[in-house]
């Protein structure tokens, strides 16, 4: 008769380990499973791997039949999760959350790699990421003039990337997200924000900045790291207030265990400004590794560099998942099957 | 490399699970396979009146759980690999075998909440669907 082995330590791995490890549970929006209509091809949704388009790492997405949609597959994991279904155990306790993506985050690093109209088709290939093609026929890529110009005729489908269109199209995001994360309640005050992201329904009054600078750094997630920081002057958000820092970074001292550069002063020259954004990130939250600024930077200068690429995969897994605490479990997924 | 999820002709005729088939549960179990969670854990579940955690426990410990169902147009799948890739970055399938639209979360010894990892991560869904839409107004 089966057994239900669970004594925790006790326990030993059984050889059936087959079933664990070719089964897993998705969470997923049901559009990417439907075929559209006048499809006529015999297409299924499928997971592929492309660019993340803020770090350049391999990332997994999902497609549905035809293309039309994409969302980016995220991970959620903790210790110590099983699942029972139906009449069986699955030791794996991961969940993968698979959310819509707007395909044009995923179309912006190669439309910036260069200064010249192309024609899309040129544009979205990748010799390393053959999948970015499917780019082509996602719907939403319609909307692309809202981050580029088309150039020449009609049927070359040529853009040039427009960099004063994009960030006005960032803003409405940023903006928009801001206006959820308000009507959600979701805390986003500097100092009250824990790793732990205690939810309290005692939350202080959130000025509109603290919303705007913390959507920010969602939509930076999808951004590059010199475009991110081109959002924030364009937002026109300040830079850190000295009173407002000073709680923060007392914060961050004190959850790093006063790792020197979480005390950059507030008001540091331009040339702090990239440790300085990534402050700002720590201050969502983050238990950001701030002893590899430098590094990292180089890592997304070097993009389309491969070598770069090990360890920035690392990097932009552990900074999703710690930038924002409402997500704190979720990180993007390499390899998932 | 493409991982096609398809169908599985198991699923023909078959409604979605149940939330009292899928538990998600505050343990690792070091086993995969048959298992007779109907005979031994279902029915050591209760509900109180009055508020909608329930009661449980598996090998002697408390557990409290909830239904949590997925926001709206979302759906949980269970795919399996029937067959293995002979090769790497092989185009591979996997088949839905189960799907559904709400699970059962279980805790030890607390009642879940929005305190839980999980839980807060179901934020993400509102926001990247704000995040990923097409904006309403139009430009360029």
């Amino acid at each position: 008769m089966p057994r239900i082995k669970a004594s925790p330590k006790k326990c030993v791995k059984t050889s059936n380990s087959q079933q664990s490890s070719n089964t897993w549970v998705f969470l997923l929006k049901g559009e990417a499973l439907e075929v559209p209509e006048g499809f006529a091809g015999t297409g299924t949704p499928d997971i592929v791997q492309l660019r993340h388009p803020q770090s350049g790492a391999t990332a997994m997405f999902l497609f549905s039949p035809g293309d039309g949609m994409v969302q980016e597959v995220l991970t959620f994991s903790e210790n110590r999760r099983s699942w029972f279904i139906e009449e069986s155990v699955k030791s794996d306790g991961k969940m993968h959350l698979s959310t819509p993506i707007d395909p044009i985050f995923l179309a912006l690093p190669y439309l910036r790699k260069t200064s010249q109209a192309m024609p899309l088709d040129q544009l979205l290939k990748d010799e390393e990421f053959p999948e970015t093609e499917r780019l082509l026929r996602s719907i939403s890529l319609k909307h692309l003039n809202q981050v580029a110009d088309r150039k020449g005729d009609e049927d070359l489908n040529a853009y040039k990337y427009n960099e004063e269109k994009t960030l006005s199209w960032l803003q409405r995001k940023t903006e928009r997200v801001a206006e959820v994360l308000k009507q959600k309640g979701i805390h986003v005050s500097g100092g009250a924000v824990s790793a732990t992201f205690v939810k309290s329904g005692k939350s202080e009054p959130s000025d509109s900045e603290s919303y705007l600078r913390y959507a920010h750094g969602i939509v930076s997630e999808y951004l590059t790291e010199d475009l991110s920081i081109k959002l924030l002057k364009y937002l026109g958000l300040p830079e850190e207030k000295p009173s407002e820092c000073h709680g923060k970074r007392k914060l961050s001292v004190a959850q790093y265990g006063g790792n020197s550069n979480a005390a950059v002063p507030p008001c540091a020259p331009t040339g702090e400004l990239f440790k300085k954004a990534r402050q700002e990130d720590l201050a969502n939250g983050g238990v950001l590794d701030l002893t590899k600024p430098e590094k990292d930077l180089m890592a997304d200068l070097n993009f389309y560099d491969v070598g770069a690429e090990l360890s920035d995969s690392v990097e932009a897994r552990n900074f999703l998942t710690c930038l924002h605490p409402n997500i704190m479990k979720l990180a993007q997924s390499c390899v998932i099957l | 490399m493409a991982v096609h999820i398809k169908r599985s002709v198991k699923l023909e005729g078959k409604t979605e699970l149940m939330n009292n088939s899928i538990h998600y549960m505050p343990c690792q179990i070091h086993t995969d396979g048959q298992a007779s969670v109907s005979k031994y854990f279902k029915p050591s579940i209760k509900s109180q009146d009055g508020n909608d955690v329930l009661y449980s426990s598996f090998r002697g410990y408390p557990l409290m759980g909830k239904v949590i169902s997925l926001p709206k147009g979302y759906k949980g799948i269970v795919a399996q690999e029937t067959v293995k890739p002979m090769t790497e970055g092989a185009e591979r399938n996997i088949h839905v075998m189960h799907t559904f639209t709400s699970f059962t979360y279980w805790n030890w010894d607390k009642p879940p909440s929005l305190n839980d990892a999980l839980l807060s991560a179901l934020d993400w869904i509102d926001i990247s669907e704000v995040l990923h839409s097409e904006s309403g107004d139009t430009s360029g």
